[in-house]
């Protein structure tokens, strides 16, 4: 469905990065913070609890995972569609481009703290 | 021992916060709403809350406005914490009358500091302050 006006595509553009970011940080909190306790120490805690938090910090990554395919996906179709009208275009050409490698840059970055959980969960 | 009162929603970001607070001294109480966290505070008078804003039924703007308009509860310092980074977000909570606002995800040595300025913001010192621990900074 095509956006009815170049607000709206101007809108989304600002919107759905900032959705996406904001729907990330949750599990980003939880990953880091997991991560953390765990290399503070466990403090005599029991390994079921270890354990446990580990498996606390797959769940978020893979929630993230998911965040990050259902709200990049949304964002690509949204954003990169070609303009209902190109003379009245209300943003400038290289935005589109700055936010795509803005994201992309973001994903990589998600993508390789990922790999890296998955990594550590197995080995386990 | 210095009581925090954590209202979060979210299972694991409670879990988690609570218990790296406990590891660092401090008594901890979980509210999972903003009604519960109203009533915790009534019921059990915390040294300080950290509230979530982002929360069911009573969100943590307006549970925060609700505690700042009890005259017996308005003392308790209230540190807003959020996913949203924008500046006007920081501007909102401190209309809603939180004391301070940090964001997720949570740099922990940076919200101990926050928080244990505003616990010894309202103590006289050096008598009482010496005499409550106010949990470790890092």
């Amino acid at each position: 469905m095509r956006p009815q006006s170049n607000l709206e595509i101007a809108s989304a553009r600002t919107r759905v990065p900032s959705h996406l970011l904001h729907e990330l940080r949750n599990p980003l909190n939880q990953i880091i913070g997991y991560a953390e306790m765990l290399l503070e120490g466990s403090e005599g805690e029991r390994r079921d609890r270890f354990v446990s938090d580990l498996e606390n910090i797959r769940s978020a990554g893979h929630r993230m995972l998911a965040l990050i395919e259902e709200n990049f996906t949304s964002f690509e179709n949204r954003t990169f569609a070609a303009p209902a009208d190109d003379d009245d275009e209300i943003l400038p050409e290289s935005l589109p481009v700055q936010r795509s490698l803005q994201l992309f840059q973001v994903f990589y970055w998600l993508s390789m703290t990922m790999r890296s959980i998955a990594t550590c969960s197995h080995a386990v | 021992m210095t009581t925090i009162l954590i209202v979060e929603d979210n299972e694991m970001n409670r879990d988690m916060l609570s218990r790296r607070l406990k590891r660092r001294g401090y008594e901890v109480l979980v509210a999972v709403d903003g009604e519960m966290g109203i009533e915790l505070a009534r019921t059990k008078a915390p040294d300080l809350i950290l509230m979530d804003m982002s929360l069911p039924m009573i969100d943590g703007w307006e549970a925060t406005r609700r505690l700042k308009a009890d005259a017996d509860l308005k003392h308790i310092p209230i540190i807003a914490l959020t996913a949203h980074a924008m500046a006007t977000d920081r501007e909102k909570a401190i209309e809603a009358g939180c004391d301070d606002y940090d964001t997720k995800p949570i740099e922990l040595t940076r919200l101990l500091a926050k928080m244990v300025t505003l616990l010894l913001r309202d103590r006289p010192f050096p008598a009482h302050a010496a005499s409550v621990p106010i949990g470790r900074l890092s």
